[in-house]
């Protein structure tokens, strides 16, 4: 291409020409120049933007990004499987287990009933399973279903009402600390008496998880029995009728000094009751 | 071996819990946490060949002692009401205190224990002394264990009295 010569003076033109064509594109990138380089006027102009953008986010993000993220989610888990199930797995554990000991309960409180209708006489349910077993010679049915989730007593402790000390205590596996056990439980029955302000009435239970401590009380100590397994309210009943036979027959009516011969004859009674013959309360309903 | 009740009671603040672990555990901190209800725990104590089981309560400081359960002291062989050397605010309505401890506490022992013993010198302590509605029983430090084992011990000798 043939370069154009220009003379000086059609320089000056030409410059002119430009300024004149260009001044208010110019005047206008200068403006917005000035408007990037100082924070303060860009935020002014672009912060509703955001603040548009993100309100349209808040609104419609499922719809605009619904199928991103449940990639990212599925490929997350594809890859993570282990480290989900590491996670999951001891709440499902626990899950799993109150579920099936609250569903063993129901069971069990609904064979109760049964077994209570079976054992009357003249009821339709008594009459029904006698002939079903005379013809069947199936025992009842009901009393193997029992014997699913027994509830075993675990420990029994004797504690002194106001003081918390330890009359006896008898138990499957020695604990070190089955004193400062009868103290907080004696605080903590304290406490929540205290805080309920019931008067005269005692508190019966305390459970945790699976298990629980069923109390019993007397007019100078209680006992407290550590049990597993779920408790029926017809278990309840024998457990309570046993310690109070327990009570009649092996304690003074009101315990004021608690010495080492009181200690040690009781909890070796205690443990003739209750351990020694591998006792559960499920024996204890079979054998009624 | 006999077992006796012994209640830890007093203003929050004042070393209850530490003068607890110092003759449990003989263990001193000097972080404060605060105490939440009670804690229980067990220590047996030879006098002349023959035991004496202490089960001590902790209980939570409270500044006026009418705000504790009332049932956290029946059955109690004795209390330690302790309070702080260097705070006066735990020692100004001693005399109240230990009326109203002696009206719910039935025959209990009740001693009185000036703690933190190794903050103050003898000049503070004459002052206290001077000021001090009802005069104190032992004084003790749960930092350096003065007087701790004492306090303990001379409570399980008179049990057996």
């Amino acid at each position: 291409m043939k370069m154009v010569q220009h003379s000086d003076e059609e320089e000056q033109l030409l410059k002119r020409l430009r300024e004149i064509i260009l001044r208010d594109d110019r005047a206008e990138l200068n403006h917005l120049q000035d408007l990037i380089n100082d924070p303060k006027q860009l935020a002014t102009k672009v912060s509703p933007i955001i603040t548009e953008h993100i309100e349209f986010l808040k609104q419609n993000f499922p719809t605009e990004f619904e199928q991103a993220v449940d990639k990212i989610v599925e490929q997350k888990i594809i890859s993570s499987q282990d480290q989900i199930v590491n996670l999951i797995y001891p709440k499902l554990d626990i899950m799993i287990k109150k579920y099936v000991t609250s569903m063993f309960q129901k069971l069990k409180d609904s064979i109760d009933e049964r077994l209570d209708d079976v054992k009357s006489t003249f009821s339709f349910g008594g009459i029904k399973a006698r002939f079903a077993s005379m013809f069947t010679g199936v025992k009842q049915s009901d009393v193997i279903l029992t014997d699913i989730g027994a509830v075993v007593i675990e420990e029994i402790f004797i504690i002194q009402q106001e003081s918390g000390l330890l009359v006896a205590v008898a138990s499957k596996s020695k604990h070190a600390d089955q004193d400062v056990i009868a103290g907080m439980l004696t605080a903590i029955k304290s406490f929540v008496e205290d805080a309920f302000d019931k008067g005269s009435e005692d508190l019966e239970m305390i459970r945790y998880e699976n298990s629980k401590i069923f109390l019993q009380n007397f007019q100078s100590y209680y006992f407290a029995v550590s049990l597993t397994g779920s408790l029926s309210e017809v278990e309840k009943e024998k457990l309570s009728e046993e310690l109070i036979t327990f009570a009649k027959e092996d304690l003074p009516f009101n315990i004021k000094d608690i010495t080492a011969t009181l200690f040690e004859e009781t909890s070796k009674k205690l443990d003739r009751r209750f351990f020694a013959e591998n006792h559960t309360m499920e024996n204890q309903k079979i054998e009624s | 071996m006999i077992s006796k009740k012994v209640i830890l009671t007093g203003s929050f603040g004042v070393g209850k819990t530490s003068l607890f672990n110092k003759f449990i555990h003989d263990k001193f901190s000097d972080k404060y946490l605060t105490t939440i209800g009670v804690k229980v725990n067990k220590k047996s104590v030879s006098i002349d060949g023959q035991e004496v089981s202490l089960l001590l309560w902790d209980i939570a400081g409270e500044v006026s002692q009418e705000k504790v359960p009332t049932s956290f002291y029946l059955g109690s062989s004795a209390i330690i009401f302790v309070f702080d050397l260097t705070r006066p605010s735990t020692f100004n309505q001693i005399a109240a205190n230990i009326t109203y401890l002696k009206s719910i506490s039935g025959d209990a022992v009740i001693k009185v224990v000036g703690n933190k013993h190794d903050l103050v010198d003898d000049d503070d302590v004459a002052k206290i002394k001077e000021t001090i509605e009802i005069p104190w029983d032992i004084l003790t430090s749960a930092k350096t264990g003065a007087n701790v084992e004492g306090l303990f011990h001379g409570l399980a000798k008179e049990f057996l009295k």
